[in-house]
């Protein structure tokens, strides 16, 4: 018995021993590396491989499975064999960057189960998605637009949209103004009536707004309104629009100043400032006279522009908002309603400061503690294990990703106690913001592997230039210098090298329609002519791009050759030229006083470069051909017409 | 014995690990920005670029259609006509196919890829029947 | 009868014992080898000294440029692509290219365009490292692998 045991055991022993060896031996990269050799026919050196980056503390063993990461021949081959796509390792090199900062997963596993391709009860930390892959784009690119990841851009720019940087420090991003509108004088304003409308839910008295939905009980709404209505301003001047003003030149005006560029009315027009529909229910003829005399007197951070409008054109417009625009409720008293009690009032102005009301909502009368809510640094990095999933719906993952999602989704869903308002987002939305509150991680990398952040100060324009820049809003609409709104398609930076000055100055006074199909177009601003000289000389000979000559070289077989390639190119399907043509592109008829030719040659020859935001097609004209199309384009003149002062005397 | 020998040997001939793509977690993150897909892609493109002479819905009857000399192809015309060389017709506009030149040539603004999305979304205008 | 049953017993005892030690010996010699194999580790906590350079084609012939991760100076001549590494044999400085040859910034040490001391304090030449193409089509220089001046790579 003892023999056999003595016999059984030493084999076992044996055999258990080589099992471990041979066990060890087979590894799986092994075998991906045999299948790499046996499929470029080459002598493969089997060996673990890694990319060992110190600096990151860093040991990535993806390529020993991966073993033809960066062997392009290898495109086609199926996983793990196939080749990185897009150019990704040329600007991200392994060596330097390892694999996991941008996949995550366990770099120094050595199998597909350990190294967490998938999640699972032994995973740590699996590896992320192809979208999730882009919040780690964010963890080093910390700038709002990040090339190649759309997502993460879109939720940085929504992070800053939706005014989540109002309440929340997000490091990075930060508001260049107060986010919502400035309260000083809303006591003149509104009624309390439509604050509690207002109040109760923001998105059913002006849908789209960005004024999110707080949970509040009647009485709490009650206290805001009450305090809310005893924000007055001293002195606003007496005005009775509608006794005084013509409803019929408001409605015309309205129409001349191009006001549905930015407002809309039943639903058509733009949405930089909000609807009018309704507005004659909402604002008192006393204040809507002084805000459309000088709107940046009442609320110094709005987006709209100090029109030149005549004392009488004012109470015209005044007149028609709220004489025509009411739906279904009556205009309100010319005087305010009596204030509400001191203790009352007090109560609603804590309520405004607790519920974080001040970080949209600059008073005059309120220092502003720093912001209401958490600062977001570092949410990316946090653990689901010490995350409550108790309360939120069904089908939500106990991850971090499903978490933060949830939460902006409903922050009343699961997270009873918290303050965080309701901003009824897109799923797309709410998705991307997600992403981009996932980049917020904090690591200790060396600067020498982080990329060159460029310090982007906000620009503010100075001078006689900033002023009118600030008084007529230019950059509510134009961009200019990285900052701006993206509502037109003609950013400032190069306007000099575009247009001639003096039709500059005559657009300026009088914007004539380029684009008929457009509705979004410049507002008649009643710019005196003084003003319009001084926007016209600067940008034209400030804000021009080196890369366009002011004129185009000289035609080579000339404009008569130009006007055949115009009809033969089939220009006019998009460009009205005199009589003829269509609503597309903008009128040419007045293109060689409109445009200098230097920026007519270069746009022909590369659109994509200088009309990014049109739909200008690339015919690939040769240089020649868009020499002489250029000096056709430039004879397109108005008639002059016979100015009295040569006329006969 | 023999039993144990054949275990062993059994493990160590036992077969590759055969590879497997994991199959995608789906977190809320990912389930709303999938990827867009190329046919959404051309429809985005032909609002853009196409609809204004073409039609939202390819009948070509747009804004600038009764603008141009010769009213501009429906989607399915144009489909049926150039069969296997719609991307072609795009790439190079009307002129190229010996029409009028009303309608651009659009690869150098679209690139090629841009010409397969915006055709697999005409072929799509071009299907009858289908809700879209 | 008992005798051919001691007898049988015998032998299988004698047989169980021999198969026992060939068990234990070669249990023996498997964990010894294991050991040994075990103590030639697969990977190494520290940089690789095999550096990846790029494609053939990114060296022009008749230039030479200064590669900063593995610190070599790549170059390629008429018989092909060659590797020297740019740190100086005296304390370790990176030399510079001086087109004629090398001099390092730190000591003033010169070396000719082969790299062979010309004067100052280096006491050895600077050395030639060992290049590679792989499977990918891509050139790999080991900065650990010396080679004698005059190798190339003929790519």
């Amino acid at each position: 018995m003892m023999y056999r045991t003595l016999a059984g055991g030493s084999l076992a022993l044996l055999g258990t021993l080589t099992w471990v060896a041979v066990d060890d031996y087979r590894a799986e990269w092994r075998d991906h590396q045999q299948a790499y050799a046996a499929l470029t026919g080459a002598a493969v050196p089997i060996g673990l491989r890694q990319a060992y980056v110190p600096e990151l503390s860093l040991v990535d063993r993806c390529p020993s499975c991966h073993v033809g990461l960066d062997d392009a021949a290898m495109a086609t081959a199926n996983q793990p064999l196939t080749s990185h796509p897009g150019t990704w390792l040329a600007t991200h090199p392994p060596e330097r960057f390892g694999c996991t900062p941008c996949h995550g997963g366990d770099g120094r596993a050595t199998t597909t189960a350990a190294a967490g391709h998938q999640p699972g009860p032994d995973v740590i930390e699996p590896m992320v998605s192809p979208v999730g892959r882009e919040a780690r784009c964010g963890v080093c690119h910390r700038e709002v637009e990040v090339a190649g990841a759309p997502h993460l851009s879109e939720g940085r720019k929504l992070l800053k949209d939706r005014g989540c940087v109002a309440c929340h420090d997000v490091p990075g991003i930060a508001l260049d103004q107060p986010f919502g509108e400035a309260l000083d004088s809303v006591g003149d304003k509104s009624s309390r009536a439509w604050l509690v409308r207002w109040l109760t839910n923001p998105n059913q008295v002006r849908p789209g707004t960005k004024m999110p939905r707080f949970r509040l009980s009647d009485a709490d709404t009650d206290q805001l309104a009450t305090f809310l209505l005893s924000l007055r301003r001293e002195g606003l001047p007496a005005a009775d629009p509608l006794n005084e003003g013509d409803p019929e030149a408001g409605r015309s005006l309205f129409g001349q100043a191009r006001c549905t560029t930015c407002h809309s009315l039943k639903g058509k027009g733009g949405t930089l400032g909000p609807a009018l529909d309704r507005v004659g229910e909402e604002a008192r003829p006393r204040w809507l006279v002084a805000w459309l005399t000088d709107p940046h007197a009442l609320d110094p951070n709005t987006l709209m522009p100090h029109y030149g409008f005549s004392r009488t054109e004012v109470l015209d417009l005044a007149a028609y908002l709220l004489d025509e625009l009411i739906v279904d409720g009556t205009p309100l008293p010319a005087e305010p309603e009596p204030l509400g009690a001191p203790e009352a009032i007090d109560a609603g102005r804590a309520l405004f400061q607790a519920l974080g009301c001040p970080d949209c909502h600059r008073l005059k009368e309120l220092r502003r503690k720093g912001q209401s809510a958490p600062a977001l640094r570092g949410i990316g990095g946090r653990s689901p294990h010490r995350l409550g999933f108790a309360g939120l719906p069904e089908g939500t993952h106990r991850s971090l990703s499903d978490w933060l999602y949830r939460k902006i989704e409903r922050p009343e869903a699961g997270f009873p106690e918290a303050k965080m308002p309701q901003h009824g987002l897109e799923p797309h939305a709410i998705a991307a913001m997600t992403l981009a509150l996932l980049s917020l991680r904090d690591v200790s990398w060396p600067v020498t592997v982080m990329p060159v952040a460029s310090p982007t100060p906000a620009f503010e324009p100075r001078g006689a230039f900033g002023s009118l820049v600030s008084t007529y809003r230019c950059l509510s609409c134009h961009r200019l210098q990285g900052t701006g709104g993206d509502l037109s398609h003609a950013p400032l930076d190069r306007e000099g090298s575009k247009v001639q000055p003096e039709w500059l100055e005559d657009f300026l006074v009088q914007p004539d329609t380029l684009r008929v199909a457009q509705a979004e177009r410049m507002p008649n601003l009643r710019m005196p002519r003084s003003d319009a000289k001084v926007l016209s000389a600067i940008i034209s000979n400030v804000y021009r791009d080196d890369r366009i000559p002011l004129s185009a070289p000289p035609p080579v077989l000339g404009p008569e050759h130009g006007r055949r390639l115009f009809d033969a190119l089939g220009c006019r399907a998009c460009h009205l030229e005199g009589s003829k043509g269509g609503y597309v592109g903008p009128d040419l008829a007045r293109s060689g006083v409109r445009l200098r030719s230097g920026w007519v040659y270069m746009a022909l020859l590369n659109p994509k470069l200088l009309l990014p935001d049109f739909v200008h097609p690339d015919y690939a004209l040769g240089d020649g051909d868009a020499a002489d199309l250029t000096a056709f384009l430039m004879t397109l003149r108005p008639e002059p017409k016979p100015s009295p002062a040569e006329g006969p005397p | 014995m023999k039993a144990a020998l054949a275990a062993c040997a059994l493990l160590v001939a036992c077969g590759e690990p055969e590879w497997a793509a994991p199959p995608p977690r789906d977190g809320l993150v990912e389930a709303h920005l999938r990827g867009v897909t190329p046919r959404e892609a051309g429809r985005r493109l032909w609002m853009t670029h196409c609809a204004i002479c073409h039609g939202l819905e390819g009948r070509g009857d747009g804004f600038n259609a009764d603008l141009l000399t010769s009213r501009p192809a429906p989607a399915a015309e144009i489909v049926a006509r150039t069969g296997a060389a719609l991307h072609a017709a795009i790439a190079r506009g009307s002129r190229a196919g010996g029409r009028s030149p009303q309608c651009p040539p659009w690869e150098g603004v679209l690139g090629g890829q841009g010409v397969a999305e915006v055709s697999l979304w005409m072929q799509q205008l071009a299907t009858p029947a289908t809700s879209h | 009868m008992a005798q051919a049953d001691d007898a049988r017993d015998e032998g299988r005892r004698r047989f169980l014992v021999k198969v026992g030690a060939a068990g234990l010996a070669g249990s023996g010699v498997v964990a010894t080898l294991g050991t040994v194999a075990f103590s030639d580790l697969r990977a190494y906590n520290e940089r690789s000294p095999v550096f990846k350079l790029g494609r053939p084609e990114d060296f022009a012939s008749g230039t030479r440029v200064y590669l900063d991760g593995p610190r070599l100076f790549v170059g390629r001549d008429t018989r092909g692509l060659y590797a020297v590494s740019a740190v100086c044999s005296h304390l370790g400085c990176i030399v510079r290219d001086g087109g004629e040859g090398f001099a390092c910034p730190c000591h003033g040490s010169r070396f000719d365009a082969r790299g062979a001391v010309i004067g100052g304090p280096a006491p050895r030449p600077l050395s030639y490292v060992a290049l590679t193409v792989e499977p990918n089509g891509l050139v790999y220089a080991n900065v650990a692998s010396r080679v004698d001046p005059d190798d190339r790579l003929e790519v």
